[in-house]
């Protein structure tokens, strides 16, 4: 009945309807969440009441500084995956030059992309401190990998004849690729900034655990780790409930609306 | 509007080979072709599949070098690519997907640096006319059938003013009836264009139907023989002297091929 859904109602009928559902399942998770606590003996430090969780995140909002917290970590999980999609082109830039530099990328890419962010934390703060730069440090080293691969993936499997047709117009080398290696292989890119984004995220939450208070204020994994230590759980619930809205904004919302804009759009999914 | 041998030729082929080298063995795709394009004149040339007639184009397009004997173009030597002789592809995905249609056409007159918009715009609407697309000048190609992206990029193509089509089994993934009214199209803008075609397919029948001369080239890469076809047009597929013509290109061809 609910899952018999008539996929001709189009995106739109289909969200709406599933909106629904969600709100459904939501409310009564929260409803039994309520009722469970109350009837189970448990201590409000490790389950607090939902109701707790919701005062103290339109407290922290308000008077706090989650909002910014908030900020701050997309800021610098931005500049992270901005510096890294750069980076990406311009070690795709270096690789094209000739086939030994194209084979120095590939050895870098299967030794450092398989390397966890975590194992070059000591190292990372040996090197460029305990502050922000730090940060972005990890997450660029986070992103880099996954985007080269993709972006290599890309210029391998888009089909000789749109080279072809370039060169016939009088196009080599850098033109070719700017105005149609580039935009052919934006689906092969875009995937490689969604894989780029959830490493980036997950690399951002646990640094920020370990390095602290940066920038003065930190960010939602500082804010996490100071309400462990202070042991307010309610808070520590509505900070896992904000870092899980974050991510389901970007891979729900963010995402497939820029697939919607360009590659939905011109038929290039894959 | 016969084929005229006294009018200058606009491609002169010499002697062009090309082998390539796989696994230490050579393989020779192409031998000793030799032929000449007058201008404004629709060329086919025929061979079985593998026979090394894309390479041809290839090399005449400059995308592949040749390992032997040379070409000339206007009287004059080619070895890049260029806008004067455009290659057409059997490909549905000749179109870049990521501009529409218009932009399609009007991108490379942007890569040459062509800046009257207004006029380039202008252009690219009367060439989709010509080819039957106007009112699909906004759409992507993705959204576009078969018979209607090759129509595009033979308009993208005519708007750069080539001197010399060269066209790779371009109708070859077209169902009968798309390719048949594809094929009068091509036709009626080689007339009213003057156009310098050279065409290649393994399909007898549009040889005949479209050409001035065939070219049949062997399974080895070597041209066999050179015919006239003078059918009036416009030509019946099943008239007598159709008929004629197709059972004396069927005695030339490669019996091993058929």
């Amino acid at each position: 009945m609910i899952f018999s859904g008539n996929s001709k109602g189009g995106v739109g009928g289909k969200d709406k309807g599933r909106g629904f559902f969600w709100l459904g399942w939501i409310a009564l998770f929260l409803f039994l969440w309520e009722i469970g606590i109350r009837i189970f003996p448990v201590s409000p430090l490790l389950i607090p009441s939902p109701v707790k969780v919701a005062e103290s995140l339109i407290e922290e909002a308000t008077s706090g500084k989650i909002l910014q917290q908030t900020l701050f970590s997309l800021a610098v999980i931005g500049q992270g995956i901005a510096l890294g999609i750069l980076g990406a082109f311009l070690l795709m830039l270096i690789g094209s030059l000739s086939r030994s530099l194209e084979e120095l990328i590939n050895l870098l890419c299967a030794v450092l992309h398989p390397l966890p962010g975590v194992a070059l934390l000591p190292l990372v703060i040996l090197w460029f401190g305990t502050g922000t730069l730090s940060v972005v440090v990890i997450i660029i080293h986070a992103v880099l990998w996954p985007l080269v691969v993709n972006l290599k993936t890309g210029f391998m499997s888009l089909p000789e004849t749109y080279r072809n047709v370039g060169r016939n117009y009088g196009l080599t080398g850098a033109g070719l690729a700017f105005h149609i290696l580039f935009p052919a292989s934006l689906p092969f890119l875009l995937a490689g900034i969604k894989t780029a984004w959830a490493r980036a995220w997950r690399a951002l939450i646990s640094a920020e655990m370990i390095f602290g208070a940066l920038g003065g204020l930190g960010g939602l994994g500082w804010f996490l780790f100071q309400k462990r230590v202070f042991m307010d759980s309610a808070a520590l619930f509505g900070g896992i409930l904000v870092i899980a809205l974050v991510g389901m904004v970007i891979e729900g919302i963010l995402f497939p609306g820029l697939e919607k804009l360009t590659i939905r759009r011109w038929g290039m999914m894959r | 509007m016969g084929y005229d041998a006294m009018k200058d030729p606009i491609l002169q082929v010499k002697g062009l080979g090309k082998s390539f080298i796989q696994r230490g063995i050579k393989k020779e795709v192409l031998k000793g072709i030799s032929f000449d394009l007058v201008e404004g004149e629709f060329l086919c040339i025929l061979g079985p599949s593998g026979c090394g007639k894309t390479t041809l184009l290839k090399c005449l397009a400059s995308f592949e070098e040749t390992t032997e004997g040379s070409f000339l173009l206007s009287g004059e030597k080619r070895s890049k690519p260029g806008r004067d002789r455009i290659m057409i592809f059997q490909d549905f995905n000749q179109l870049f997907p990521w501009k529409n249609l218009l932009q399609n056409l009007l991108f490379p007159l942007q890569m040459e640096g062509v800046r009257d918009k207004k006029r380039m715009v202008e252009e690219g609407f009367n060439i989709l006319e010509a080819v039957g697309l106007k009112d699909y000048a906004r759409y992507y190609p993705h959204t576009l059938s078969g018979g209607m992206k090759q129509r595009a990029v033979i308009a993208r193509a005519l708007l750069l003013n080539p001197r010399v089509l060269l066209m790779d089994e371009p109708f070859g993934s077209l169902d009968a009836q798309i390719r048949f009214s594809l094929q009068n199209l091509l036709v009626t803008l080689w007339k009213e264009r003057n156009l310098s075609l050279l065409f290649v397919t393994h399909d007898l029948e549009e040889a005949i139907l479209l050409s001035q001369r065939i070219i049949i080239l062997s399974f080895e890469g070597e041209v066999k023989t050179i015919l006239e076809n003078s059918l009036e047009r416009p030509r019946d597929p099943y008239s007598p002297e159709f008929q004629r013509m197709r059972r004396r290109i069927y005695s030339l061809i490669d019996p091993l091929t058929r």
